[in-house]
């Protein structure tokens, strides 16, 4: 008669499903590894209490919703779908002047390192460029990290990942824009890629001129936090 | 073995529609156990905090009792999802539902943690900070005012009434038990509440997530170059975008270089209090009619404060 507590195996189902994505390390493509520890905490403590509260007979009458009929699915999916990171379509659809820091940038700080700009990933990149930077600490730089590729509506190919605040809904693309029509022609959209180039300034924007491009796998771990 | 080995490793859908389950779900891991805590805590008052001591902890006068509940996330600072179940708990204990809604409202806010990541993400602008803190005060206060004379019959929901009066019945129950039994009864009062709850949740993160990828952001964002129209933009970008209050100010952050702050104030003040997933969860316990007033009033006033500062700010 356990069919008749569908609403609790349900929620059985989800617990086992977020522990599963906690043991293969995937529950950090859903929400920020800050809450990994508590979540799962969570749903360990919930699932035994669902376990606890299960009863071989219940005489609940079966009236079910269309809501139940959603969660449901939803859990079958939950189950069924491998874990995915988000894609090209969510980044072209956020593209934004995004700002990463309230802090303006010491510009002698800069000065001490800015020889050497090759540690700097798309994080350090993305939220110097946010900062409105003079021209002089950006124009001629190398760069060198790796992203996915998406475009614009105007064809313009970008080079991102995503940062995530609390949990994939707010997922927002950190990007830097790329040019030299030889190589952004060959990048594919959504596919992940490591670029070298330096950065030049066209039309307000900053952007870097491609020298190198090369292929790579989706990392382990494709958002920053 | 995990549950990897019985799922297959590629299931290759449609970006929109991955992105969709991937946002749904994305809301609905980070929610639930925010959801989980609240029931905990709700089934703990429901069995360990007798209504005589509640009544006797809260001021008598309906103001103080209300400027009680609304700061009282200082010592529960638990996020609004899982102020929901929480509190049904104190309902069912006998409090009033307007008197609970100054709690609801006011408590994602006035709590250490959004206060804390709140001035992180701002350090800046001390007055976003202030204004925020100030602006739950008063909207969580002013909604329980505008709805004190409102029969409680018609801002909860038949079902939720009938919880309250199963819950009473057992409490007699709990009384003589032991603790294996008393461990039985808990477990079938949180069971009992996370079924209640949780169709709901389901359903709120997968409108959430079906709106994200339905309305590109741009077209909200593309409103920030008007004061008014701003603020609007921002308070519809708080409603569908769900995010937990405790970090809300660090995407509000990324959006601070492309609209005004009276915008960002708007955001910080509307998104905890009201939001698709929110509206989902208090429509378990509240009546329609007095969501669609409260989410009115609430728009309202978020509007008026973004406004004001503006002005001022």
């Amino acid at each position: 008669m356990y069919y008749r507590q569908i609403g609790k195996l349900s929620a059985g189902l989800f617990c086992l499903v977020i522990l599963n994505l906690f043991i293969t390390g995937q529950l950090t493509l859903y929400i920020h590894p800050r809450y990994v520890l508590f979540t799962v905490s969570m749903v360990t403590a919930a699932f035994i209490f669902l376990i606890i509260s299960l009863r071989k007979y219940d005489n609940k009458k079966l009236r079910y919703k269309l809501t139940d009929l959603i969660v449901v699915i939803m859990a079958l999916v939950a189950l069924i779908l491998p874990a995915s990171t988000l894609s090209y379509q969510t980044a072209t659809n956020r593209l934004q002047s995004t700002k990463l820091s309230e802090s303006t940038p010491d510009i002698s700080s800069y000065d001490s390192f800015s020889q050497d700009f090759t540690h700097f990933d798309i994080v350090d990149w993305a939220t110097l460029l946010s900062s409105q930077p003079p021209d002089n600490l950006v124009v001629g730089k190398n760069a060198k990290f790796y992203g996915f590729i998406f475009s614009d509506g105007d064809a313009n190919k970008y080079i991102a990942r995503f940062k995530l605040s609390c949990c994939a809904v707010d997922a927002t693309p950190l990007t830097v824009r790329l040019t030299n029509n030889d190589l952004t022609n060959t990048l594919d959209i959504g596919a992940w890629y490591e670029v070298e180039g330096k950065f030049i300034k066209e039309n307000n924007q900053f952007l870097i001129n491609l020298n190198t491009v090369k292929r790579i796998d989706e990392p382990e771990e494709p958002y920053v936090y | 073995m995990t549950l990897a080995s019985f799922v297959p490793e590629s299931i290759n859908l449609p970006n929109v529609l991955q992105d969709t389950i991937t946002l749904s779900l994305g809301v609905f891991y980070e929610a639930l156990p925010f959801v989980i805590l609240g029931i905990i805590l709700s089934v703990l008052v429901q069995i360990y905090l007798p209504a005589s001591v509640l009544f006797k902890i809260l001021p008598k006068n309906s103001f103080k009792k209300r400027a009680t509940l609304s700061v009282s996330g200082f010592l529960m600072p638990v996020c609004e999802c899982g102020n929901v179940p929480l509190a049904r708990g104190l309902m069912s204990k006998g409090l009033r539902p307007q008197d609970v809604l100054t709690f609801l409202l006011a408590a994602p806010i006035i709590n250490p943690v959004t206060m804390l990541t709140t001035s992180q993400a701002f350090p800046n602008h001390p007055a976003i900070l202030i204004t925020r803190v100030l602006a739950a005060f008063f909207i969580a206060n002013f909604v329980g005012w505008l709805f004190s004379n409102i029969h409680k019959k018609d801002l909860v929901t038949e079902s939720f009434e009938k919880h309250c009066s199963d819950i009473s019945h057992l409490e007699v129950a709990k009384k003589t038990s032991k603790p294996l039994v008393q461990l039985k009864d808990f477990s079938q009062r949180f069971a009992g509440e996370l079924e209640n709850l949780l169709p709901a949740l389901v359903t709120g993160s997968l409108i959430a997530g079906l709106i994200q990828t339905a309305i590109p952001r741009t077209w909200i964002l593309s409103l920030s170059s008007e004061p008014v129209l701003a603020i609007f933009a921002m308070i519809v970008l708080a409603f569908v975008v769900a995010v937990c209050a405790s970090v809300d100010a660090f995407f509000a952050l990324s959006l601070s270089g492309i609209f005004p702050i009276s915008a960002i104030i708007a955001f910080l003040v509307f998104g905890p209090m009201i939001d698709i997933k929110m509206l989902s969860l208090l429509r378990t316990t509240f009546k329609p009619k007095a969501l669609a007033t409260l989410t009115l009033v609430i728009f309202m006033c978020s509007f008026a404060i973004g406004l004001g500062a503006h002005y001022v700010l």
